[in-house]
């Protein structure tokens, strides 16, 4: 089989190129993966916050799972840069106490949990008094 | 590497049609052949078959067309599956070395990449249905001008017409023939 004119073998040129283009180069989906092999730890709950005295705080919330937690944060919702969230602090136990240079009484603020597998739950959310 | 039982089926269909068109022996112009092979249609127009050549040229146009305006679309969405599921898998190497992820970001990403996969397996099917045509188009006109004869513009001579005509004891056999 031969293209007798220079403009034609450059017309058959192209359109292999096209072919070629479609049929090689081109993206694909394959192999949708597994869910993940980790594990989510369960959201706190019963989640309150207690002002003793001055400005002193307690956080106390309830887990449901303890053995698949390993720790837990707790946030100022909204105090972060861009409102964030801004991170007051960790600890390994379902209580936490803190104390600010100020009244934070009728701030939001959220505890998660966060698993062995080093997953951050889902937020549970209380309002300081 | 061609990905994709559609990818190959098409690839052997088209390599099938060139060399069935290229080993075969062929009624028509060898030039028709080659014309029509590179845009289908050309050949049956240089043969003279004006409507077949419109119809080819057509179906060949349109085709190519939709093959790579859906292959386009389908690029992206794949990519964009590619994207998602690699960040997805990402979480499991970060959660293995230490780091702490949002549930909600390991949910979300999963909820992307699902409707990403669903977008990619729409994509695909349209271009596959852009590819059967292309190569349904071509086979059609790489049989159809291998079978076919030039147009020569030539009218066949009428066949002289014959009557039978009865009669009281019988019947004759009447056969006109025109200078």
């Amino acid at each position: 089989m031969r293209f007798h004119s220079p403009r034609r073998s450059v017309l058959a040129l192209v359109l292999l190129a096209g072919v070629l283009a479609v049929t090689v180069g081109c993206p694909s989906h394959e192999d949708f993966p597994q869910p993940l092999d980790v594990t989510y730890p369960p959201k706190p709950t019963s989640f309150v916050i207690t002002n003793p005295q001055n400005f002193d705080y307690d956080f106390n919330w309830s887990i449901s799972n303890p053995s698949i937690v390993k720790g837990y944060r707790i946030y100022l919702v909204g105090g972060g840069a861009l409102g964030g969230d801004e991170l007051i602090g960790e600890t390994t136990s379902p209580t936490f106490l803190a104390t600010f240079p100020l009244s934070v009484a009728n701030l939001t603020f959220a505890v998660r949990a966060i698993s062995t597998d080093n997953v951050e739950g889902l937020a549970a959310v209380a309002v300081a008094p | 590497m061609i990905r994709g039982k559609t990818m190959r089926a098409a690839a052997a269909s088209a390599a099938a049609i060139l060399l069935a068109t290229a080993a075969g022996p062929a009624a028509a112009g060898t030039s028709s052949v080659l014309k029509s092979i590179v845009l289908p249609g050309t050949g049956q127009a240089q043969d003279g078959h004006y409507t077949r050549a419109a119809i080819f040229a057509s179906a060949a146009i349109i085709s190519w067309t939709g093959l790579f305006a859906t292959q386009i679309n389908y690029a992206r969405s794949a990519e964009k599956y590619n994207n998602e599921k690699r960040t997805y898998l990402s979480y499991a190497d970060l959660t293995a070395g230490g780091q702490v992820v949002l549930q909600e970001d390991i949910e979300s990403t999963y909820a992307e990449m699902q409707s990403a996969w669903d977008q990619a397996d729409h994509d695909e099917t349209w271009r596959n249905v852009f590819i059967g045509a292309l190569v349904v188009t071509y086979a059609v006109n790489i049989v159809d001008i291998v079978r076919s004869k030039p147009d020569t513009g030539e009218v066949a001579p009428a066949e002289p017409s014959t009557s039978l005509e009865w009669r009281g004891d019988g019947f004759r056999l009447v056969r006109t023939v025109r200078f």
